[in-house]
C-alpha cells in the first residue's frame, strides 16, 4: 500500500513530495524520483498531535530526530493499524463532529453534576474539619472589614441591654466559641451572623422593629445560624463555586481578596431553605427557654413581607428573604413563652445605642 | 496606513480552528481540573496550545507545539525560588531577632538591634515594587523563550536567544525612566523592550530583525493620553456620579429586586463604564502592534499587517463581552476568533527561500515558563 506525503528532514525548512510504502516492519520513504530517503519502523512511530476533522496527519519517529512526514488524510492511520496493528495515541479522537458534540455534552454534564451534587455534600464534612480557632479569626477579620466604613455603635447603656438579652437567650447553651453581638451603624434593615460567633445587627433594624421581642427573635435566629456554623458553610460553598469558576475561566490563583468580598456577600446573601427553617426551630427553642414571646418575631416577619410584596413581583424562591409565610406559621405553632424581652428602659437604651 | 502588496497565495497564514472543537477540549480540561483540584491546569494549557498551534498554517504547513504539561509545572516550581528567596533573605533575620529578643532581655535587646528590626521590613516594602517590575520583565522573556523554543514549523525550531535577567533589568530601568519623566519615556520603553525581544528571536538559523525607532510611537502615545483625558473628564464629572447613584438606589435595603439581579446590573454598569478607556488603550495598541510588525523582517522577507484599528478594537471588546456574558464558556470561540484575525491580517512581502533556512543552533530548553505562570500573565 502506498501514500503520498510531504517530508521535512529536520535540518532544513525545505519540504519534499515523497511516496510512502507500507512494508511489513516499517514505512519506506522514497523521493518522487524513486531514490530512497529512509525507513521508519512502526515500533515507536508517534503522532505529533491529536487529529481533528480535515486535519493533516503528521508522524515522527524518535530515532529520526526532527524529521516529519505529513499526510493529507487520516486514511494513513487506518492503513498503519491494519498493516502493522499499531494504534497511534490520539488517532481515534474527535474526528467526527458528533464525537465532539457528545464529548462536550458529557464533560459539561459531569461538571454541572459535580457542582450540584458533590459540592453541597462536601460542605458538611469540611465544616467539621475547620478548627474553631480559625473560624473565630476569620469572623474577626470579616467584622473588622465591616467596621471600616461604618463603625460599631457603643453607647454603654445600649450595650448592657444587648448583652443582657444575649446572655438570657444563650443561658445553658453550649457554644463552640464565645458569641459577640454588636450593632453596626451601617444603614439597612438586616442582621446577620459572620463566622466564629460574630453577630451583627444593622441599626435600621432597631428603628424598624416595633417591639424588643422582635429584636430578640431576630437575634435568636442569628445565634441559631452561628450555633449551626451556617456562615462557615456558606463561606465554603462560596469558595467552592469560586474555585470552579476560576477553573472555568482558566485561573487558579485568584482567591486573594476573598475575605473582603465575603463580607459583601454576607450583607446580601441568604441561606438555603433548609438552613433557614432549622435556624427558626432553634431560635424558637432559645426564645421558649428564655421565656420570651414569639409574636414580636411574627410581627417583624409580616412587616418585612408586606414591604417586599409592595416592592417587587419576584417569585418567593428567588428573593433574598424567601418563604416568609412558612416561617410565620412555624413560629406561631411552636412559640410557647409569654414573657417580654427587656424592660422599657432597656429597650429605649438599645434603640439609642448609636447615639 | 501603508499600502500592502497582494500576499502571495502560497505564503500566507491560515487558521483552521473550530470553536466547537476547542470548546470540547476546554470542557474536558475543566472536568479534569475539577477532579484534580486545579493541578491539571498545566496539562490543560498545553493541550489548548497544541490545538491552536496545529490549526494554524503558513504556506500550507501547520505549526507544531512540542511543550508538555510536566514542563510547565516544573517551571512554576522553579520560579517560586524568585519569590521565596528574597523573603527568606530579608525576613529570616527579623524572625531570628524577634525570637532571640523574646528569650533574652527583650527591651534592651530590641533597642540594640532596632535598626535591623525596623530597617529590613522597610527595605522589603520599598524594594518590593521595583523587584516586581524586574520579575515581570524576567517572566515575559522566560515565557516567550519557552513558547518559541517549543514551536516548530516544518521541523525547524524557533528560539529566543539573549538573557531573561537582562530583560528584567531593562524593564526595571526603563520603568524608572518613565516614572521620572512623567510618562514621556513610555513609548521609548515599549520600543526598547520590543526591540530586545524581536532582535533575539530566531527561526532556525535565521534571526528576526526589527528596525523601529522609539520616536515613531510618540505621536500615537500622546494620542492615547489625549483620548484618555477626553474620556476621563466627562466620565468623572457626569457618568460616574450617575452610575454610582443608580448603584446606590439599587442597593437600598428592604426593597427592590433580588440580590443576584442587583449584582449583575451593578457589575455590568461597572464594566461598561470602563469601555471608553479600554478603547483608548486598544487604539494605541493597534497602531503599536502594526508598527512593530512593519518594522520586522526575516532574511529577505518583510512582514506587514493590514488590520484596521477599528476592527482590532472590536475584536477585543466583543471577545471580552462574549467571555463575560457566557461566564467563560465562549472563551474558545474568542480564542479562535483572535487566531483567525491575526492569521488573516499578517502577511509576508517577498518570497522565503526555505532551502536556505537550517535548523536552530540553540539548545532545546528544559523547563517551562514558570515565572509567567506564577505572576499570572494571562496568555494562551
Amino acid at each position: 500500500m502506498q501514500f503520498d506525503a510531504y517530508y521535512t528532514d529536520g535540518h532544513s525548512a525545505e519540504r519534499r513530495r515523497v511516496r510512502v510504502l507500507l512494508a511489513t516492519q516499517s514505512l519506506r520513504i522514497s523521493a518522487s524520483g524513486g531514490q530512497p530517503l529512509g525507513e521508519w519502523p512502526y515500533a515507536g512511530l508517534r503522532l505529533m498531535e491529536e487529529v481533528y476533522r480535515d486535519q493533516p496527519v503528521r508522524l515522527q519517529h524518535p530515532s529520526r530526530g526532527e524529521a516529519t512526514l505529513t499526510f493529507d488524510s487520516a486514511a494513513i492511520l487506518d492503513a498503519v493499524r491494519s498493516q502493522a496493528g499499531v494504534r497511534l495515541r490520539g488517532a481515534s479522537l474527535l474526528r467526527s463532529p458528533l464525537a465532539v458534540a457528545l464529548l462536550s455534552a458529557v464533560a459539561l454534564a459531569a461538571v454541572v453534576a459535580g457542582i450540584v451534587l458533590a459540592l453541597p455534600r462536601l460542605v458538611e464534612p469540611l465544616t467539621g474539619l475547620v478548627p474553631e480557632r480559625w473560624e473565630q479569626a476569620l469572623g474577626e477579620k470579616v467584622a473588622a472589614h465591616l467596621a471600616q466604613d461604618h463603625p460599631f455603635c457603643e453607647q454603654a447603656a445600649g450595650m448592657a441591654a444587648l448583652e443582657a438579652l444575649t446572655a438570657r437567650l444563650m443561658a445553658g447553651v453550649e457554644t463552640p466559641y464565645p458569641f459577640r453581638v454588636r450593632v453596626s451603624s451601617r444603614p439597612g434593615v438586616n442582621a446577620f451572623a459572620a463566622p466564629g460567633g460574630q453577630i451583627v445587627i444593622l441599626k435600621d433594624l432597631l428603628a424598624t422593629a416595633q417591639t424588643p421581642e422582635a429584636v430578640a427573635g431576630v437575634l435568636a435566629h442569628e445565634i441559631a445560624h452561628g450555633l449551626e456554623r451556617h456562615p462557615l458553610k456558606g463561606l465554603l460553598r462560596a469558595v467552592g463555586v469560586q474555585l470552579l469558576f476560576n477553573a472555568l475561566i482558566g485561573d487558579v490563583t485568584a482567591l486573594d481578596d476573598f475575605v473582603e468580598r465575603f463580607a459583601q456577600i454576607l450583607l446580601i446573601s441568604s441561606y438555603s431553605r433548609a438552613d433557614e427553617l432549622a435556624a427558626d426551630r432553634i431560635a424558637i427553642d432559645l426564645l421558649n427557654q428564655a421565656g420570651v414571646r414569639g409574636d414580636g418575631l411574627v410581627a417583624f416577619f409580616q412587616y418585612m413581607e408586606a414591604k417586599q410584596a409592595g416592592a417587587s413581583k419576584v417569585p418567593q424562591l428567588l428573593s433574598t428573604h424567601p418563604l416568609t409565610r412558612e416561617r410565620i406559621e412555624l413560629v406561631e405553632s411552636l412559640a410557647k413563652a409569654q414573657g417580654s424581652a427587656m424592660s422599657p428602659g432597656e429597650w429605649a437604651a438599645l434603640r439609642a445605642i448609636c447615639g | 496606513m501603508t499600502e500592502t502588496a497582494v500576499p502571495q497565495s502560497s505564503q500566507r497564514f491560515v487558521h483552521h480552528g473550530r470553536a466547537g472543537e476547542l470548546l470540547a477540549i476546554s470542557l474536558v480540561n475543566l472536568l479534569f481540573k475539577v477532579l484534580t483540584l486545579g493541578v491539571y491546569h498545566f496539562w490543560a494549557k498545553t493541550r489548548v496550545r497544541r490545538y491552536v498551534w496545529s490549526q494554524t498554517s503558513f504556506a500550507g504547513e501547520r505549526f507544531e507545539y512540542t511543550g508538555q504539561g510536566r514542563e510547565l509545572l516544573l517551571g512554576l516550581l522553579r520560579a517560586l525560588v524568585w519569590f521565596v528567596a528574597p523573603l527568606v533573605m530579608l525576613g529570616a533575620p527579623v524572625i531570628i531577632f524577634a525570637f532571640l529578643g523574646t528569650r533574652e532581655n527583650p527591651p534592651e535587646f530590641l533597642e540594640k538591634f532596632s535598626m535591623v528590626v525596623v530597617f529590613i521590613p522597610l527595605l522589603l516594602v520599598l524594594a518590593g515594587y521595583p523587584y516586581y517590575l524586574f520579575l515581570l520583565g524576567l517572566a515575559r522573556y522566560g515565557a516567550r523563550r519557552y513558547r518559541l523554543g517549543r514551536t516548530r514549523w516544518r521541523g525547524i525550531r524557533f528560539a529566543l536567544a539573549g538573557s531573561a535577567v537582562s530583560h528584567g533589568k531593562k524593564m526595571l530601568g526603563y520603568s524608572i525612566l518613565t516614572a521620572i519623566t512623567f510618562g514621556i519615556y513610555f513609548p521609548y520603553m515599549r520600543h526598547h523592550l520590543t526591540e530586545n525581544l524581536l532582535n533575539h528571536t530566531w527561526f532556525g538559523d535565521q534571526r528576526l530583525s526589527y528596525g523601529g525607532r522609539g520616536g515613531d510611537l510618540v505621536g500615537r502615545y500622546w494620542g492615547f493620553v489625549g483620548l484618555t483625558i477626553a474620556f476621563g473628564i466627562p466620565w468623572g464629572f457626569f457618568v460616574e456620579p450617575v452610575l454610582s447613584g443608580v448603584v446606590e438606589e439599587l442597593n437600598r435595603p428592604g426593597q427592590g429586586p433580588p440580590a443576584i439581579v442587583i449584582w449583575l446590573v451593578t457589575t455590568a454598569i461597572g464594566l461598561l463604564s470602563y469601555v471608553p478607556f479600554a478603547v483608548a488603550w486598544l487604539w494605541f495598541r493597534a497602531g503599536e502592534l502594526r508598527y512593530y510588525i512593519h518594522q520586522s523582517s526575516l532574511a529577505n522577507v518583510r512582514f506587514t499587517a493590514d488590520f484596521r484599528t477599528t476592527h482590532f478594537i472590536w475584536l477585543w471588546i466583543s471577545n471580552a463581552a462574549l467571555v463575560l456574558v457566557t461566564l467563560g464558556l465562549a472563551y474558545s470561540w474568542a480564542a479562535v476568533r483572535t487566531a483567525r484575525f491575526f492569521s488573516d491580517h499578517l502577511h509576508l512581502r517577498g518570497e522565503l527561500d526555505f532551502s536556505a533556512i537550517g535548523q536552530s543552533p540553540e539548545e532545546v530548553l528544559k523547563a517551562g515558563e514558570g515565572l509567567a505562570e506564577a505572576l499570572d500573565l494571562g496568555s494562551i
